[in-house]
């Protein structure tokens, strides 16, 4: 945490539909902000369903890297 | 000797989580993690594809050194575990160093079951569990092969999709008399194989490797019929266990033995992940659960205790596997077949989809959905419940009765 005094902020959230297989950890960790759909597959339920740093260790836990994250200059954070 | 706060056994999915859980929620101690891999964490669910060539094998890591530094959680790798004494806290790793902790997680997953037959040491005889596998897998894979499989489960299939999608002829041999015995029915297994056939896999089933037939390189494997099956490749996915030596009395009949809390017998020791063999209370017995989610769930709930929560992990996780478009397997509870569990099979718009249920006592303990991901919610809502289906259990097979009047 050199230079990021700033907390992080996450204002997009975008999930790969062809990526997401259903493994579902990203609604282990963040029930809130993730839910899976009929079809098996992760949807954005609230963002603010979580805390940034929940949401990040969420996408971050995606075994296919289906999950995108924007802060809120429109970088990308991860992956 | 070395003393540190917090040890984690094993780098992967949960022993990772548990550190970053325990550091996320504000723990100071020290975190030191030993895997007996050379990598960070990285995503197995990738392999396949890093194997196939769809993406480069790097995309495959899920951490990079940065995120170690940053969370302050040392990756000691390449070192192996080979005992713990649990009375004087003390772990000793290979070069006899030893390691004392406060509190241990043990978390080393499951290795590949060893292939006992002449010639499976050849450099062609593959795996596909580690980074190290799937390179050499994207390596070897290059048209004009041939691959003998050995096995019809989840890693068989992979291989299987691997080849076609590399153009190299694919011959699987599964012992079971029909498709992956050990957790599908007949009429999954079936569809299953009629899948992988339909991409011009040919499969084998009741049939025995009895050789492998090595002249310098593989020329091919040879049946307990005697016939040979021409290849010059071997793919070997006949299922994985757990590291049981070092980890003493914890030892299990499939993992090493946890509560329904994950927590060891012994003081200040934890156990998560594939290695896990706890009291899962969602199903109502004791067993190992090998899943990415799972494995996450684990890892954070140990995190969490680390921390001084105390909770049970009560969790109904599933994986699936796309064998190729159009065939989708979801598993969900308990995914093998238990000798003294019973199997329904539910058949829906004329074969098209398939859910099958195994219950045990009375109650539904798992269920796998082959392209039906749309009952998802109702089968594992039969699970979840507990509710009884003593006496009704034909009903299960029957898709006139819905899943949500049991």
């Amino acid at each position: 945490m050199s230079e990021e005094t700033k907390p992080l902020k996450i204002t997009k959230i975008v999930i790969d539909r062809d990526l997401c297989i259903g493994a579902a950890s990203c609604v282990v960790i963040a029930p809130g902000t993730f839910q899976m759909d009929e079809e098996n597959k992760a949807y954005l339920v609230d963002i603010d369903g979580h805390d940034a740093e929940t949401i990040k260790m969420a996408a971050e836990s995606c075994p296919t890297k289906a999950i995108f994250l924007y802060d809120e200059d429109g970088n990308q954070v991860y992956p | 000797m070395r003393e540190v706060e917090i040890l984690i056994i094993g780098g992967g999915a949960a022993g990772t989580t548990a550190a970053e859980t325990y550091r996320v929620g504000g723990g100071q101690g020290d975190v030191v993690i030993v895997s007996d891999e050379a990598h960070q964490l990285y995503s197995r669910v990738l392999l396949p594809h890093a194997a196939k060539g769809k993406i480069s094998p790097e995309k495959a890591f899920l951490k990079n050194e940065a995120w170690y530094a940053e969370k302050r959680i040392e990756l000691m790798r390449g070192r192996s575990v080979l005992r713990v004494d649990y009375k004087r806290s003390i772990a000793t790793l290979d070069g006899d160093e030893e390691i004392s902790y406060k509190k241990l997680l043990i978390a080393v997953g499951g290795k590949p079951r060893a292939w006992q037959m002449s010639g499976a040491d050849h450099a062609d005889v593959l795996q596909l569990q580690t980074y190290e596998d799937a390179i050499k897998l994207r390596e070897r894979l290059v048209p004009d092969m041939r691959m003998a499989i050995v096995g019809s489960g989840f890693i068989a299939i992979e291989f299987a999709a691997a080849c076609v999608e590399k153009g190299v002829k694919a011959t699987l041999i599964n012992r079971g008399p029909h498709f992956w015995t050990s957790a599908l029915g007949e009429k999954i297994g079936h569809a299953v194989q009629a899948a992988l056939e339909a991409k011009g896999v040919e499969v084998r089933n009741g049939a025995k490797v009895a050789a492998v037939e090595v002249e310098g390189g593989i020329s091919g494997v040879t049946l307990s019929t005697g016939e040979t099956v021409p290849c010059n490749l071997v793919g070997v996915g006949i299922g994985i266990e757990t590291p049981m030596e070092p980890f003493g009395d914890l030892r299990g009949t499939q993992g090493l033995l946890a509560d329904a809390y994950l927590k060891a017998s012994h003081e200040n020791v934890w156990v998560a992940g594939d290695c896990a063999e706890y009291d899962d209370e969602v199903v109502g017995f004791r067993r190992v659960v090998g899943n990415w989610a799972n494995a996450i769930a684990q890892g954070r709930h140990v995190g969490q205790a680390l921390l001084g929560r105390h909770e049970k992990f009560v969790l109904l996780t599933g994986y699936s596997t796309a064998v190729f478009p159009g065939a989708s397997l979801l598993f969900l509870g308990e995914s093998r077949m238990l000798p003294e569990a019973q199997r329904y099979e539910r058949v829906l718009e004329d074969g098209k989809k398939i859910v099958e249920f195994r219950t045990l006592g009375g109650r539904v303990i798992g269920a796998t959905l082959l392209n039906a991901v749309d009952q998802r919610a109702a089968a594992a809502a039969l699970i979840t419940s507990g509710v009884s289906v003593a006496g009704r259990e034909s009903d299960l097979a029957d898709p006139h009765v819905p899943l949500d009047g049991f």
